[in-house]
């Protein structure tokens, strides 16, 4: 029997029944079918519309300045210096002066792998110096393997501690290790092909007053002070790698920095999977005793996307209360030290089915704002710099691709542009700096004529 | 309040790159449904109703690629022209001149659309130039017809058909919408021919139609789309965050995945040929259902592993030219094959190991002592072995997935240097839909063709009503799925 009628029979009553349904949907009551209603691209919400007076000119209260895109801000009346000690000491290698800034950034997934942090010390450190080096690198790291700017070996037995199962043991990475007789290998790629020295230290909070390590294959016994906190020259050569070997065991390691003679140094600190909290269990002697050695110029926290973990959330105020007290210790501890917080980027959900901006990122950004407001720490809103609402999105689905399709990291070519923009970002407040800094001096010049 | 736009309906006409149209698509149901009523009505008319279908399928192949439709048009008129030239000429010169031009003609034009940005990546890479990507697009389904109409002129060369003298029909063969995006190849002598009929629909086509359109969207909607949304993505963006276990379960995802997307549009093509009155050979036998790599190519993609042997094995020589040409030209098919894929590395790796293997396999079971081996033709041997291709076809899927060489080599890394089952049970708990749909998706795969659905007699004469019903079950259940909350990356939970 010919079944070609039932065939339109059954397209014609699917068809009819999905409009039914759609129209119901539409108009009656909401039907949990809304996601496959046909009608909904034709049938169009009307919104009254409402007119806003342009004659009303609102002037921006200092803290509404965080919206603001590509620069670096200080909550204050005028646009000024963010980091104004960051950049008097950039103005003194600028001008001649012989000597290391030191910067610490902290993240989570955002940075692994270098990205992001790459470019910035990159750029940098050609802005300052033109010397090269990768600074920090921890003795093992889950994405150590997909880490360009450096590569690490370890052999024989280590014993690691980390945020997840200490109280308060482990250095700023996050991890502490125990080197029992074991080996460790580190190669520094930032240089390319060219020929600088480059000094390695060991970092380390051994409270044992003498080291027996085997350096390049050379047997050395080091001094050592037994603090908390110490950084241990252990090669300072054109050499690019460094090879270590332990003749005892040894507690407390946590990494070593492959560093230029002069100009910036920046470590990249980052852990997978936190929102910054977890830094607290960082032992405030720690923090004392690197302060006291005047380790870091500046701290940098780059958090916020694993504080977004479900669709729905809006309110993000407990994370204020829990960050609060972590932000107060490191500036505590560390007080001649400055601090930038950089805001989340962008993350998207899935809501109906398409991909879109997470709905409370606006207030997580604006309570990192406040944030940093409060306690008085520069600002940079990496939100909006990166294009704001849609952007992740949008790079996702670019040819290339500058996202990764989880909507949440960029990719090598997005973390590349963002390394750049923040990076600008620093110059930026560097040329403000200069400008006041150059006027300054010929005031003071003045008066010394008169 | 609601309104009706006239400017969002004028809109929905036109082609929007955001949103192509596809058989999920709202849009299709409009589409098809328009186009049914009009296709029934002229059933008797040939002429009429073969131009519908072909205005209906160039406005699909609009609304799914924009203006590459012309490319459809053009390639339609030089080949219909050259292969009635071909058919009229007496000279053999001639032939072979008319020949030579549609193939150069045909694989010009997908080597320019597809392989040109790979071609000047090489020349920079290699010779030390630096010249600028073109960022061609890739016109959607420019694989499949080239390839067939280069089947179609060859066999109006070796006198197995002759030409089609209406140029809607060849137009038609070219455009039919059920398989223009994604396939399957089909076969002008197959298909022509079944224009030139009454419209007629068997009870047996009704049945096996709607089976496979149910079966298809369930796999593509249901199974594929979630495990592809919520797992194989966040591992193969970033195999770094992920665990070798987690790298190794989402290969396993991908090879059901890959398998479902494809053979359920596939399916879904077929099915709706067939409520046209039209069949199509089918394009997938349960490949995995296996016990040698040589079975697999038997079942995996068969439109196109048939067409790579007929118009490719077999014009290189295929076993004519002693052994060591068979194995060669085996190689080379599969070579090239896995190119056709796509233009990168990865393609032409996961071809090469194709070819390669279908060698070793093909060598080792030429020995006398493996036809004489007692255990190779046990259970336990064809157990073993359909294991050991299914790892092997895996282990090539993460050459297909995985966007750059670097990618795939770091996939394969976290499989072997980080496997661990530390934070197995995590994974267990965030990932257990994804886990329980894998899970469904090889059941089904598995189930003996024998219990298959499409043999249950219940299915069979069913009123109206029943279809209508099923598909109506059948949104609910997609609907669902669709506003169900995403799985999130595991690596963002601490």
């Amino acid at each position: 029997m010919n079944q070609n009628k039932t065939i339109l029979w059954i397209c014609s009553l699917l068809f009819l029944g999905m409009i039914l349904f759609s129209i119901i949907d539409i108009f009656l009551y909401k039907t949990p079918f809304s996601s496959i209603n046909i009608l909904s691209s034709i049938f169009v919400k009307k919104e009254p519309k409402v007119a806003i007076p342009k004659s009303v000119k609102i002037k921006k209260p200092v803290f509404e300045q965080y919206t603001e895109a590509h620069r670096l801000i200080k909550f204050a009346d005028s646009q000024t210096v963010a980091l104004p000690k960051f950049q008097a000491k950039l103005f003194d290698i600028k001008k001649g002066k012989r000597r290391k800034i030191r910067i610490a950034w902290f993240g989570d997934s955002m940075i692994e792998a270098d990205l992001i942090t790459q470019t910035i010390r990159k750029v940098l450190q050609e802005f300052a110096e033109q010397q090269h080096g990768v600074g920090f690198v921890p003795i093992q790291s889950v994405s150590s393997g997909m880490r360009i700017t450096a590569r690490t070996k370890t052999e024989g037995f280590w014993e690691k501690k980390s945020f997840e199962n200490t109280k308060n043991e482990v250095f700023l990475s996050g991890n502490v290790f125990t080197s029992q007789y074991a080996h460790f290998y580190s190669n520094d790629n930032t240089l390319g092909d060219s020929v600088q020295v480059l000094e390695k230290w060991l970092l380390c909070g051994d409270t044992d007053s003498s080291l027996k390590l085997k350096i390049n294959k050379k047997d050395i016994q080091l001094k050592k002070k037994g603090k908390n906190f110490e950084a241990v020259l252990l090669d300072k050569s054109t050499k690019k790698n460094i090879d270590i070997a332990w003749n005892q065991k040894q507690s407390n390691v946590y990494g070593v920095s492959i560093e230029p003679e002069y100009g910036i140094v920046l470590d990249n600190y980052s852990y997978r999977g936190i929102t910054g909290v977890e830094l607290n269990k960082v032992d405030a002697k720690l923090l004392q005793d690197i302060a006291e050695s005047q380790y870091y110029d500046l701290i940098v926290f780059q958090y916020g996307v694993n504080m977004m973990f479900r669709p729905k959330d809006k309110n993000y105020d407990y994370y204020q209360q829990i960050m609060q007290p972590v932000l107060e210790k490191y500036k505590n501890n560390l007080p001649n030290t400055e601090f930038l917080i950089i805001s989340c980027a962008d993350r998207a959900f899935r809501y109906n089915n398409e991909w879109k901006t997470a709905i409370g990122i606006d207030s997580l950004v604006k309570l990192q704002a406040n944030l940093a407001f409060k306690n008085n720490m520069a600002f940079y809103n990496l939100y909006q710099s990166i294009g704001g609402n849609g952007t992740i999105v949008k790079w996702a689905k670019s040819t290339p691709k500058w996202a990764n399709k989880d909507y949440i990291h960029p990719n090598h070519l997005g973390a590349e542009a963002i390394g750049k923009w923040i990076a600008e970002a620093f110059l930026k407040d560097y040329k403000l700096f200069e400008k006041e800094e150059n006027k300054r001096l010929e005031l003071l010049k003045l008066q010394k004529e008169e | 309040m609601y309104q009706f736009s006239w400017e969002a309906f004028s809109k929905e006409l036109l082609y929007n790159p955001e949103n192509p149209l596809l058989f999920n698509s709202g849009f299709f149901v409009y589409f098809f449904v328009a186009f049914m009523m009009l296709y029934y009505t002229f059933r008797n008319h040939f002429t009429i109703r073969a131009s519908i279908l072909s205005f209906f399928s160039l406005y699909f192949f609009y609304k799914a690629s924009g203006s590459f439709v012309i490319l459809v048009l053009i390639s339609a008129t030089v080949d219909f022209l050259l292969s009635n030239a071909l058919y009229k000429s007496q000279k053999q010169l001639h032939q072979k001149l008319y020949l030579i031009t549609s193939i150069v003609f045909n694989l010009g034009m997908l080597f320019y659309f597809k392989y040109t940005d790979f071609f000047i990546s090489l020349t920079n890479h290699f010779l030390d130039k630096a010249l600028n990507p073109l960022h061609i697009l890739l016109p959607i389904g420019i694989s499949f017809y080239t390839f067939e109409n280069i089947s179609y002129v060859v066999d109006v060369y070796k006198k197995e058909i002759e030409p089609e003298k209406s140029f809607i029909n060849y137009l038609l063969f070219l455009s039919f919408f059920p398989k223009l995006v994604m396939g399957p190849i089909v076969r002008a002598k197959d298909f022509i021919p079944q224009l030139k009929k009454p419209y007629f629909v068997s009870n047996e086509y009704l049945q096996r139609g709607f089976f496979l359109i149910i079966s298809g969207l369930f796999k593509k909607l249901i199974i594929s789309d979630y495990i592809t949304l919520n797992f194989v993505n966040f591992v193969y963006d970033t195999p770094n965050l992920h665990t070798g276990l987690e790298c190794l379960l989402a290969t396993y995802a991908y090879a059901i995945v890959i398998y479902c997307d494809f053979s359920g549009y596939s399916e879904i093509a077929i099915g709706i040929a067939l409520w046209l009155g039209i069949e199509i050979p089918a394009n997938f036998r349960t490949p995995y259902q296996i016990t040698s790599i040589q079975e697999f190519w038997r079942r995996w993609h068969i439109s196109l592993s048939s067409w790579l042997r007929d118009y490719l094995y077999i014009s290189l020589g295929g076993n004519r030219n002693g052994t060591f040409r068979t194995y060669l030209n085996l190689f080379i098919t599969m070579l090239l094959g896995g190119f056709w894929h796509g233009a990168s590395w990865n393609f032409i790796i996961w071809g090469a190991l194709h070819g390669s293997v279908l060698g070793v396999h093909k060598y080792f079971t030429s020995f006398d002592f493996y036809k004489n081996w007692h255990f190779s033709k046990s259970k336990t041997y064809a157990i073993l072995s359909g294991i050991l291709t299914f790892h092997f076809v895996c282990f090539c899927w993460i050459f297909f997935r995985a966007e750059t060489l670097d990618e795939a080599q770091l996939v394969i890394h976290q499989i072997f240097n980080n496997f661990t089952f530390i934070g197995v049970e995590k994974f267990v708990v965030n990932y257990k839909n994804v886990l329980l749909m894998m899970t469904l998706g090889y059941i089904l795969h598995l189930i003996p063709s024998k219990f298959s659905f499409s043999e249950w007699k219940w299915v069979k004469e069913k009123p109206v009503f029943f279809y209508v019903l099923f598909f109506i079950l059948f949104l609910i259940a997609y609907s669902q799925l669709k506003s169900a909350e995403s799985v999130m990356p595991i690596y963002l939970q601490f």
